[in-house]
Protein backbone atom coordinates (compact mmCIF):
# COMPACT_ATOMS: atom_id res chain seq x y z
CA UNK A 1 0.00 0.00 0.00
CA UNK A 2 2.56 2.71 1.03
CA UNK A 3 6.30 1.76 -0.89
CA UNK A 4 9.33 4.56 0.23
CA UNK A 5 12.08 3.80 -2.28
CA UNK A 6 15.50 4.60 -1.15
CA UNK A 7 14.27 8.39 0.34
CA UNK A 8 16.86 10.86 1.17
CA UNK A 9 16.26 14.13 3.10
CA UNK A 10 18.14 16.96 4.06
CA UNK A 11 17.94 19.82 6.34
CA UNK A 12 20.05 22.75 3.71
CA UNK A 13 22.92 20.66 3.28
CA UNK A 14 22.84 18.25 6.76
CA UNK A 15 21.43 15.24 5.56
CA UNK A 16 18.77 13.40 7.35
CA UNK A 17 17.92 10.47 6.38
CA UNK A 18 19.78 8.46 3.51
CA UNK A 19 18.18 5.73 1.39
CA UNK A 20 15.17 4.64 3.70
CA UNK A 21 12.95 1.81 1.48
CA UNK A 22 10.11 1.01 3.39
CA UNK A 23 6.78 -1.13 2.98
CA UNK A 24 3.64 -1.31 4.54
CA UNK A 25 0.81 -3.42 3.38
CA UNK A 26 -3.13 -3.33 3.83
CA UNK A 27 -4.47 -3.97 6.92
CA UNK A 28 -0.89 -4.02 9.35
CA UNK A 29 0.83 -2.09 11.65
CA UNK A 30 4.77 -1.28 11.16
CA UNK A 31 6.26 0.34 13.93
CA UNK A 32 9.46 2.43 13.02
CA UNK A 33 11.77 2.40 16.43
CA UNK A 34 15.20 4.04 16.94
CA UNK A 35 16.71 6.63 19.36
CA UNK A 36 15.86 10.14 19.49
CA UNK A 37 17.32 11.69 16.51
CA UNK A 38 17.54 8.78 14.06
CA UNK A 39 15.40 10.31 11.20
CA UNK A 40 12.27 8.57 12.27
CA UNK A 41 9.79 11.96 12.02
CA UNK A 42 11.80 13.07 9.02
CA UNK A 43 10.80 10.10 7.50
CA UNK A 44 7.15 10.39 8.15
CA UNK A 45 7.29 14.44 7.35
CA UNK A 46 8.94 13.92 3.86
CA UNK A 47 6.35 11.23 2.98
CA UNK A 48 3.44 13.30 4.23
CA UNK A 49 5.06 16.12 1.94
CA UNK A 50 6.30 18.79 4.98
CA UNK A 51 9.29 18.29 4.11
CA UNK A 52 11.19 18.42 0.14
CA UNK A 53 12.09 14.92 -0.73
CA UNK A 54 15.69 15.14 -1.91
CA UNK A 55 15.94 11.58 -3.37
CA UNK A 56 14.22 8.61 -3.59
CA UNK A 57 10.69 7.96 -4.26
CA UNK A 58 7.34 7.20 -2.26
CA UNK A 59 4.23 5.35 -3.91
CA UNK A 60 0.77 4.90 -1.80
CA UNK A 61 -2.09 2.89 -3.22
CA UNK A 62 -0.87 2.41 -6.59
CA UNK A 63 0.10 5.87 -7.51
CA UNK A 64 3.65 7.58 -6.97
CA UNK A 65 3.06 10.92 -4.45
CA UNK A 66 6.95 12.06 -4.61
CA UNK A 67 6.36 15.67 -4.13
CA UNK A 68 2.92 15.87 -4.48
CA UNK A 69 1.25 18.96 -2.69
CA UNK A 70 -0.09 17.57 0.82
CA UNK A 71 -3.58 18.25 -0.22
CA UNK A 72 -3.51 15.31 -2.85
CA UNK A 73 -1.66 13.20 -0.49
CA UNK A 74 -4.40 13.53 1.88
CA UNK A 75 -7.16 12.87 -0.74
CA UNK A 76 -5.33 9.58 -1.03
CA UNK A 77 -5.97 8.71 2.07
CA UNK A 78 -2.37 8.88 3.92
CA UNK A 79 -2.61 11.07 6.67
CA UNK A 80 -0.61 11.95 9.27
CA UNK A 81 -0.79 12.72 12.90
CA UNK A 82 2.17 14.50 13.98
CA UNK A 83 4.59 14.22 17.29
CA UNK A 84 3.13 16.77 19.74
CA UNK A 85 -0.40 16.97 18.47
CA UNK A 86 -0.57 20.55 16.50
CA UNK A 87 -4.31 20.80 17.19
CA UNK A 88 -6.15 24.53 16.66
CA UNK A 89 -5.91 25.49 20.45
CA UNK A 90 -8.80 27.99 19.81
CA UNK A 91 -11.36 26.17 18.02
CA UNK A 92 -13.93 24.27 19.52
CA UNK A 93 -12.77 19.81 19.38
CA UNK A 94 -16.09 19.70 16.99
CA UNK A 95 -14.14 22.42 15.07
CA UNK A 96 -11.16 20.65 15.13
CA UNK A 97 -12.84 17.55 13.73
CA UNK A 98 -14.58 19.50 11.09
CA UNK A 99 -10.96 20.52 9.84
CA UNK A 100 -10.04 16.49 9.61
CA UNK A 101 -12.82 16.35 6.95
CA UNK A 102 -11.75 19.14 4.77
CA UNK A 103 -11.06 17.68 1.49
CA UNK A 104 -14.02 16.62 -0.51
CA UNK A 105 -14.89 13.02 -0.19
CA UNK A 106 -13.66 13.22 3.57
CA UNK A 107 -16.44 15.91 3.46
CA UNK A 108 -19.22 14.13 1.96
CA UNK A 109 -18.71 11.04 5.07
CA UNK A 110 -17.93 13.77 7.65
CA UNK A 111 -21.01 13.41 9.41
CA UNK A 112 -20.70 8.74 9.62
CA UNK A 113 -17.23 9.36 9.96
CA UNK A 114 -17.93 11.90 13.32
CA UNK A 115 -20.25 9.40 14.61
CA UNK A 116 -17.39 6.31 14.52
CA UNK A 117 -14.87 9.13 15.96
CA UNK A 118 -16.90 9.36 18.85
CA UNK A 119 -17.46 5.92 19.43
CA UNK A 120 -13.50 5.35 19.61
CA UNK A 121 -13.21 8.63 21.59
CA UNK A 122 -16.58 8.89 23.89
CA UNK A 123 -15.04 11.77 25.36
CA UNK A 124 -14.37 13.20 22.16
CA UNK A 125 -18.44 13.76 22.09
CA UNK A 126 -18.50 15.37 25.99
CA UNK A 127 -16.09 18.01 25.01
CA UNK A 128 -17.82 19.22 21.78
CA UNK A 129 -17.83 22.70 22.47
CA UNK A 130 -14.54 22.29 24.82
CA UNK A 131 -11.55 24.63 23.28
CA UNK A 132 -9.16 22.07 22.03
CA UNK A 133 -6.27 24.04 24.02
CA UNK A 134 -7.73 23.27 27.23
CA UNK A 135 -8.11 20.03 26.84
CA UNK A 136 -5.58 17.45 29.11
CA UNK A 137 -3.07 15.79 27.23
CA UNK A 138 -4.65 12.25 26.76
CA UNK A 139 -7.67 14.18 25.44
CA UNK A 140 -5.52 16.32 23.06
CA UNK A 141 -4.01 13.34 21.66
CA UNK A 142 -7.69 11.29 20.96
CA UNK A 143 -8.48 14.91 19.30
CA UNK A 144 -5.25 14.62 16.99
CA UNK A 145 -6.05 11.01 16.45
CA UNK A 146 -9.48 11.87 15.80
CA UNK A 147 -9.08 14.56 13.57
CA UNK A 148 -6.90 12.11 11.37
CA UNK A 149 -9.52 9.88 11.00
CA UNK A 150 -11.88 12.47 10.10
CA UNK A 151 -9.85 12.56 7.16
CA UNK A 152 -10.62 9.01 6.21
CA UNK A 153 -7.42 7.69 6.05
CA UNK A 154 -6.39 4.25 4.09
CA UNK A 155 -2.90 4.73 6.21
CA UNK A 156 -2.74 6.49 9.33
CA UNK A 157 1.03 7.77 10.49
CA UNK A 158 1.59 8.55 13.79
CA UNK A 159 4.02 10.18 15.14
CA UNK A 160 5.35 9.35 18.82
CA UNK A 161 1.21 9.25 19.95
CA UNK A 162 2.18 8.29 23.70
CA UNK A 163 4.55 11.14 24.44
CA UNK A 164 4.11 12.92 27.35
CA UNK A 165 0.85 10.64 28.30
CA UNK A 166 0.13 8.53 31.45
CA UNK A 167 0.43 4.97 31.12
CA UNK A 168 -2.82 4.02 31.47
CA UNK A 169 -4.03 6.28 29.15
CA UNK A 170 -0.81 5.04 26.76
CA UNK A 171 -2.62 1.58 27.18
CA UNK A 172 -5.95 2.88 26.03
CA UNK A 173 -4.59 4.41 22.96
CA UNK A 174 -2.26 1.58 22.08
CA UNK A 175 -5.93 -0.12 22.19
CA UNK A 176 -7.62 2.26 20.24
CA UNK A 177 -4.95 2.04 17.94
CA UNK A 178 -5.68 -1.80 17.20
CA UNK A 179 -9.17 -0.84 17.15
CA UNK A 180 -8.96 1.52 14.06
CA UNK A 181 -6.80 -0.89 12.71
CA UNK A 182 -9.21 -3.52 12.77
CA UNK A 183 -11.46 -1.25 10.48
CA UNK A 184 -8.92 -1.56 7.52
CA UNK A 185 -6.84 1.24 8.70
CA UNK A 186 -2.94 0.47 7.95
CA UNK A 187 -0.90 2.27 10.69
CA UNK A 188 2.68 3.47 10.32
CA UNK A 189 3.42 4.13 13.51
CA UNK A 190 6.66 5.56 15.28
CA UNK A 191 7.50 5.27 18.90
CA UNK A 192 10.18 6.02 21.72
CA UNK A 193 8.09 3.56 23.56
CA UNK A 194 9.57 0.43 21.83
CA UNK A 195 8.39 -2.93 23.37
CA UNK A 196 4.50 -1.33 23.36
CA UNK A 197 4.64 -0.14 19.83
CA UNK A 198 6.42 -4.24 18.72
CA UNK A 199 3.81 -5.94 20.76
CA UNK A 200 1.25 -4.22 18.94
CA UNK A 201 2.74 -4.23 15.46
CA UNK A 202 3.03 -6.99 12.95
CA UNK A 203 6.38 -5.86 11.24
CA UNK A 204 8.70 -3.21 12.29
CA UNK A 205 11.58 -1.22 11.60
CA UNK A 206 14.91 0.00 13.28
CA UNK A 207 16.26 3.46 12.20
CA UNK A 208 19.98 4.25 13.59
CA UNK A 209 21.36 7.78 12.21
CA UNK A 210 19.41 8.21 9.49
CA UNK A 211 19.19 4.66 8.09
CA UNK A 212 17.42 1.35 8.44
CA UNK A 213 19.73 -0.69 10.10
CA UNK A 214 17.57 -3.38 11.20
CA UNK A 215 13.86 -5.00 9.58
CA UNK A 216 11.27 -7.61 10.29
CA UNK A 217 8.51 -9.45 12.17
CA UNK A 218 7.47 -7.24 15.22
CA UNK A 219 7.51 -10.70 17.49
CA UNK A 220 11.39 -11.73 16.53
CA UNK A 221 12.74 -8.35 16.87
CA UNK A 222 11.16 -8.29 20.08
CA UNK A 223 13.47 -11.21 20.70
CA UNK A 224 16.14 -10.08 18.76
CA UNK A 225 19.16 -9.49 21.93
CA UNK A 226 20.73 -6.19 19.94
CA UNK A 227 17.04 -4.51 19.97
CA UNK A 228 16.68 -5.74 23.52
CA UNK A 229 19.62 -4.40 24.65
CA UNK A 230 19.41 -0.84 22.49
CA UNK A 231 15.46 -0.38 22.69
CA UNK A 232 14.04 -2.43 25.36
CA UNK A 233 16.60 -1.76 28.12
CA UNK A 234 16.41 -5.51 28.96
CA UNK B 1 -19.46 68.11 23.37
CA UNK B 2 -18.57 64.45 25.15
CA UNK B 3 -21.76 62.77 23.46
CA UNK B 4 -20.90 64.14 20.16
CA UNK B 5 -17.54 63.20 20.22
CA UNK B 6 -18.16 59.86 21.20
CA UNK B 7 -20.56 59.39 18.17
CA UNK B 8 -17.90 60.85 15.93
CA UNK B 9 -15.39 58.75 17.91
CA UNK B 10 -17.65 55.49 16.93
CA UNK B 11 -18.11 56.43 13.57
CA UNK B 12 -14.22 56.87 12.31
CA UNK B 13 -13.10 54.30 14.29
CA UNK B 14 -15.80 51.77 12.71
CA UNK B 15 -13.76 52.77 9.41
CA UNK B 16 -11.02 52.18 11.46
CA UNK B 17 -11.63 49.01 12.11
CA UNK B 18 -12.80 48.01 8.81
CA UNK B 19 -9.60 48.57 7.46
CA UNK B 20 -7.98 47.09 10.79
CA UNK B 21 -8.94 43.54 9.97
CA UNK B 22 -7.79 43.39 6.78
CA UNK B 23 -3.99 43.55 8.03
CA UNK B 24 -4.44 41.61 11.03
CA UNK B 25 -6.33 38.90 9.19
CA UNK B 26 -3.34 38.29 6.46
CA UNK B 27 -0.96 38.78 9.53
CA UNK B 28 -2.65 35.88 11.20
CA UNK B 29 -2.52 33.70 8.00
CA UNK B 30 0.99 34.56 6.62
CA UNK B 31 2.58 36.64 9.06
CA UNK B 32 2.73 39.63 6.74
CA UNK B 33 2.11 43.22 7.67
CA UNK B 34 0.57 44.09 4.30
CA UNK B 35 1.45 47.33 4.24
CA UNK B 36 -0.14 47.65 0.53
CA UNK B 37 -3.84 47.59 2.20
CA UNK B 38 -4.02 51.14 2.77
CA UNK B 39 -3.44 51.62 -1.02
CA UNK B 40 -6.41 48.56 -1.07
CA UNK B 41 -8.67 51.29 1.06
CA UNK B 42 -7.39 54.04 -1.48
CA UNK B 43 -8.49 52.52 -5.00
CA UNK B 44 -11.49 51.68 -2.96
CA UNK B 45 -12.00 55.31 -2.31
CA UNK B 46 -11.24 56.24 -5.91
CA UNK B 47 -13.28 53.61 -7.68
CA UNK B 48 -15.86 54.28 -6.01
CA UNK B 49 -15.43 57.71 -7.56
CA UNK B 50 -15.59 56.86 -10.58
CA UNK B 51 -18.54 54.79 -10.81
CA UNK B 52 -20.00 56.61 -8.99
CA UNK B 53 -18.93 60.31 -10.13
CA UNK B 54 -18.06 59.47 -13.52
CA UNK B 55 -19.92 56.56 -14.76
CA UNK B 56 -23.30 57.67 -12.97
CA UNK B 57 -23.81 54.35 -11.57
CA UNK B 58 -25.72 54.78 -8.49
CA UNK B 59 -23.88 54.99 -5.04
CA UNK B 60 -24.94 51.87 -3.38
CA UNK B 61 -23.72 49.95 -6.69
CA UNK B 62 -20.65 51.65 -6.61
CA UNK B 63 -19.60 50.47 -3.17
CA UNK B 64 -20.24 47.16 -4.03
CA UNK B 65 -18.59 47.04 -7.34
CA UNK B 66 -15.43 48.91 -5.85
CA UNK B 67 -15.64 46.49 -2.77
CA UNK B 68 -15.91 43.66 -6.03
CA UNK B 69 -12.69 45.04 -7.56
CA UNK B 70 -10.98 45.59 -4.47
CA UNK B 71 -11.18 41.91 -3.82
CA UNK B 72 -9.97 41.42 -6.83
CA UNK B 73 -7.12 43.71 -6.97
CA UNK B 74 -5.79 42.18 -3.46
CA UNK B 75 -6.07 39.03 -4.91
CA UNK B 76 -3.98 40.09 -7.48
CA UNK B 77 -1.22 41.58 -5.19
CA UNK B 78 -0.91 38.48 -3.36
CA UNK B 79 -0.55 35.94 -6.18
CA UNK B 80 2.26 39.09 -8.11
CA UNK B 81 3.95 40.33 -5.46
CA UNK B 82 3.88 37.90 -2.50
CA UNK B 83 3.09 34.41 -3.31
CA UNK B 84 6.77 33.99 -5.21
CA UNK B 85 7.82 34.73 -2.00
CA UNK B 86 5.88 32.75 0.57
CA UNK B 87 9.19 30.85 1.77
CA UNK B 88 11.50 33.42 1.93
CA UNK B 89 12.72 35.82 4.63
CA UNK B 90 9.77 37.59 6.14
CA UNK B 91 11.79 40.38 5.64
CA UNK B 92 11.50 40.06 1.73
CA UNK B 93 7.92 40.13 1.70
CA UNK B 94 7.29 42.94 4.24
CA UNK B 95 9.43 45.41 1.72
CA UNK B 96 8.15 44.19 -1.18
CA UNK B 97 4.60 45.53 0.39
CA UNK B 98 6.26 48.97 1.14
CA UNK B 99 7.20 48.48 -2.82
CA UNK B 100 3.34 47.60 -3.53
CA UNK B 101 2.40 50.19 -1.57
CA UNK B 102 4.26 53.02 -3.20
CA UNK B 103 3.46 51.34 -6.77
CA UNK B 104 -0.24 51.58 -6.29
CA UNK B 105 0.47 55.26 -4.91
CA UNK B 106 1.88 55.98 -7.86
CA UNK B 107 -0.82 54.25 -10.11
CA UNK B 108 -3.64 56.06 -8.16
CA UNK B 109 -1.42 59.43 -9.55
CA UNK B 110 -1.47 58.55 -13.18
CA UNK B 111 -4.86 57.69 -13.23
CA UNK B 112 -6.79 60.26 -10.98
CA UNK B 113 -4.38 63.06 -10.94
CA UNK B 114 -1.98 64.19 -7.74
CA UNK B 115 -4.59 66.57 -6.66
CA UNK B 116 -7.64 65.98 -3.83
CA UNK B 117 -10.71 65.57 -5.26
CA UNK B 118 -13.69 65.74 -3.79
CA UNK B 119 -16.52 62.91 -3.48
CA UNK B 120 -18.90 64.38 -6.10
CA UNK B 121 -22.16 65.57 -4.19
CA UNK B 122 -24.50 64.61 -7.21
CA UNK B 123 -23.07 60.82 -6.83
CA UNK B 124 -24.10 60.26 -2.98
CA UNK B 125 -27.76 60.23 -2.03
CA UNK B 126 -28.21 64.06 -1.10
CA UNK B 127 -29.89 62.92 2.07
CA UNK B 128 -26.81 61.04 3.67
CA UNK B 129 -25.79 64.53 4.13
CA UNK B 130 -29.04 65.72 6.00
CA UNK B 131 -29.06 65.21 10.09
CA UNK B 132 -31.20 62.72 10.55
CA UNK B 133 -31.19 62.89 14.60
CA UNK B 134 -31.04 66.25 16.81
CA UNK B 135 -30.79 65.49 20.17
CA UNK B 136 -29.27 67.27 23.92
CA UNK B 137 -26.84 69.67 21.72
CA UNK B 138 -25.97 66.35 19.49
CA UNK B 139 -26.08 65.89 15.40
CA UNK B 140 -25.99 62.25 13.85
CA UNK B 141 -26.44 62.77 10.32
CA UNK B 142 -27.66 59.87 8.00
CA UNK B 143 -24.48 59.43 6.85
CA UNK B 144 -22.75 58.72 10.24
CA UNK B 145 -25.94 56.27 10.81
CA UNK B 146 -25.37 54.93 7.10
CA UNK B 147 -21.27 54.44 8.15
CA UNK B 148 -22.45 52.46 11.30
CA UNK B 149 -24.83 50.51 9.84
CA UNK B 150 -22.02 49.48 7.42
CA UNK B 151 -19.74 48.61 9.58
CA UNK B 152 -21.82 46.65 11.61
CA UNK B 153 -22.79 44.59 8.66
CA UNK B 154 -19.87 44.22 7.37
CA UNK B 155 -18.27 43.20 11.22
CA UNK B 156 -21.26 40.65 11.73
CA UNK B 157 -20.80 39.01 8.13
CA UNK B 158 -17.15 38.55 8.62
CA UNK B 159 -17.47 36.86 12.00
CA UNK B 160 -20.24 35.05 10.57
CA UNK B 161 -17.31 33.96 7.83
CA UNK B 162 -14.93 32.89 10.37
CA UNK B 163 -16.43 31.04 12.50
CA UNK B 164 -19.26 29.56 10.18
CA UNK B 165 -17.96 28.90 7.10
CA UNK B 166 -15.56 26.02 5.87
CA UNK B 167 -13.68 28.53 4.49
CA UNK B 168 -13.47 30.72 7.52
CA UNK B 169 -12.58 28.20 10.13
CA UNK B 170 -9.77 26.98 7.87
CA UNK B 171 -8.16 30.31 8.00
CA UNK B 172 -8.27 30.08 11.48
CA UNK B 173 -6.80 26.93 11.73
CA UNK B 174 -4.08 28.46 8.93
CA UNK B 175 -3.59 31.08 11.66
CA UNK B 176 -3.48 28.95 14.50
CA UNK B 177 -1.52 26.10 13.49
CA UNK B 178 0.12 25.95 9.92
CA UNK B 179 1.71 22.59 10.13
CA UNK B 180 -1.52 21.18 11.42
CA UNK B 181 -3.45 23.05 8.03
CA UNK B 182 -1.36 21.57 5.62
CA UNK B 183 -1.65 18.02 6.89
CA UNK B 184 -5.41 18.20 7.28
CA UNK B 185 -4.75 18.83 3.56
CA UNK B 186 -5.85 22.45 3.88
CA UNK B 187 -4.90 24.38 0.44
CA UNK B 188 -2.65 27.02 1.88
CA UNK B 189 -2.73 28.77 -1.51
CA UNK B 190 -6.40 29.16 -1.47
CA UNK B 191 -6.97 30.30 2.04
CA UNK B 192 -4.21 33.11 1.36
CA UNK B 193 -6.25 34.20 -1.32
CA UNK B 194 -9.38 34.55 0.06
CA UNK B 195 -7.76 35.95 3.29
CA UNK B 196 -6.71 38.52 0.73
CA UNK B 197 -10.35 39.18 -1.12
CA UNK B 198 -11.92 39.11 2.27
CA UNK B 199 -9.35 42.10 3.70
CA UNK B 200 -9.77 44.04 0.64
CA UNK B 201 -13.34 44.49 0.23
CA UNK B 202 -13.64 45.16 3.63
CA UNK B 203 -10.79 48.36 3.13
CA UNK B 204 -12.57 49.04 0.12
CA UNK B 205 -15.73 49.57 2.04
CA UNK B 206 -13.49 52.02 4.17
CA UNK B 207 -12.27 54.01 1.92
CA UNK B 208 -15.73 54.77 0.06
CA UNK B 209 -16.80 55.42 3.45
CA UNK B 210 -14.24 57.95 4.34
CA UNK B 211 -14.40 59.67 0.92
CA UNK B 212 -17.53 60.53 1.76
CA UNK B 213 -17.59 61.68 5.09
CA UNK B 214 -14.50 64.18 4.38
CA UNK B 215 -15.89 64.76 0.81
CA UNK B 216 -12.38 64.57 -0.12
CA UNK B 217 -10.04 61.85 -1.54
CA UNK B 218 -6.19 61.37 -2.81
CA UNK B 219 -3.96 58.92 -4.08
CA UNK B 220 -2.28 59.20 -0.32
CA UNK B 221 -4.76 59.26 1.37
CA UNK B 222 -4.02 55.37 2.08
CA UNK B 223 -0.96 56.25 3.84
CA UNK B 224 -2.42 57.69 7.26
CA UNK B 225 -5.53 55.17 7.27
CA UNK B 226 -3.13 52.53 6.79
CA UNK B 227 -0.82 53.67 9.40
CA UNK B 228 -3.49 54.44 11.88
CA UNK B 229 -5.72 50.94 11.24
CA UNK B 230 -2.37 49.51 11.82
CA UNK B 231 -2.11 50.72 15.00
CA UNK B 232 -5.87 49.96 15.55
CA UNK B 233 -4.88 46.11 14.81
CA UNK B 234 -1.29 46.17 17.24
CA UNK B 235 -3.96 48.01 19.57
CA UNK B 236 -6.54 44.95 19.77
CA UNK B 237 -3.16 42.37 19.54
CA UNK B 238 -2.17 41.64 15.61
CA UNK B 239 -3.72 38.59 14.20
CA UNK B 240 -6.74 38.90 16.44
CA UNK B 241 -9.72 39.61 14.89
CA UNK B 242 -11.98 40.99 17.29
CA UNK B 243 -9.11 42.57 18.78
CA UNK B 244 -8.72 44.41 15.67
CA UNK B 245 -12.23 45.34 15.88
CA UNK B 246 -11.76 46.79 19.01
CA UNK B 247 -8.61 48.80 18.73
CA UNK B 248 -10.11 50.67 15.43
CA UNK B 249 -13.31 51.90 18.19
CA UNK B 250 -10.81 52.40 20.47
CA UNK B 251 -8.33 54.79 18.37
CA UNK B 252 -11.35 56.45 16.46
CA UNK B 253 -12.90 57.67 20.01
CA UNK B 254 -9.31 58.64 21.13
CA UNK B 255 -8.76 60.85 18.52
CA UNK B 256 -11.97 62.34 18.95
CA UNK B 257 -11.68 62.97 22.01
CA UNK B 258 -7.90 64.01 21.83
CA UNK B 259 -8.57 66.72 18.73
CA UNK B 260 -11.71 67.62 20.86
CA UNK B 261 -10.16 68.08 24.64
CA UNK B 262 -6.62 68.72 23.04
CA UNK B 263 -6.07 70.24 20.03
CA UNK B 264 -6.70 69.02 16.63
CA UNK B 265 -3.15 69.12 15.73
CA UNK B 266 -2.95 66.26 18.10
CA UNK B 267 -5.38 63.91 16.48
CA UNK B 268 -2.99 61.97 14.20
CA UNK B 269 -0.37 61.60 16.75
CA UNK B 270 -3.01 59.90 18.66
CA UNK B 271 -2.59 56.95 16.60
CA UNK B 272 1.15 57.03 16.67
CA UNK B 273 0.91 57.73 20.83
CA UNK B 274 -1.11 54.62 21.52
CA UNK B 275 1.00 52.42 19.41
CA UNK B 276 4.04 53.27 21.00
CA UNK B 277 1.91 52.83 24.86
CA UNK B 278 1.12 49.38 23.99
CA UNK B 279 4.83 48.27 22.34
CA UNK B 280 6.04 49.43 25.81
CA UNK B 281 3.22 48.39 28.04
CA UNK B 282 1.43 45.35 26.60
CA UNK B 283 2.90 44.42 23.56
CA UNK B 284 0.19 41.29 22.41
CA UNK B 285 -2.48 43.69 22.46
CA UNK B 286 -5.57 44.18 24.29
CA UNK B 287 -7.38 40.48 23.09
CA UNK B 288 -4.02 38.88 21.79
CA UNK B 289 -1.97 36.33 23.73
CA UNK B 290 0.94 36.79 25.39
CA UNK B 291 3.91 34.22 23.63
CA UNK B 292 7.52 34.14 22.64
CA UNK B 293 9.35 35.17 19.80
CA UNK B 294 8.37 33.07 16.47
CA UNK B 295 10.85 32.19 13.93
Amino acid sequence: MLRVEQLAVSYGIIPAVHDVSLTVNEKEIVSLIGANGAGKTTTLNAISGVLPIRSGRVFFDGQELTGAGSHRIVERGLIQIPEERHLFPDMSVAENLEMGAFSAEARHLARRTLAWVHELFPRLHERRSQLAGTLSGGEQQMLAIGRGLMARPKLLMLDEPSLGLAPLIVDDLFRIMVEINRSDVAILLVEQNAAQALETSHRAYVMENGRITLAGEAQALLEDEQVRAAYLGI
Amino acid sequence: MFLQQLINGLTLGGVYALIAVGYTMVYGVIQLINFAHGEIYMFGAFLAYTFAGTLGVPFYLAMVLSMLCCAGLGMLIDLVAYRPLRLAPRLAALITAIGVSLFLQNLARILWGAQNKPFPHAAVPAYLHETALRFAGVTVSYLQLFMFAVTLAMMASLHFIITRTRYGKAMRACAQDRVAAYLMGIDMDRIVTATFALGSAMGAVAGVLVGVYFNVIFPTMGYTAGVKAFAAAVLGGIGNVPGAMLGGLVLGIGEAFGAAYLSSLYSHGIAYAIMILVIVLRPYGLLGKREGVKS
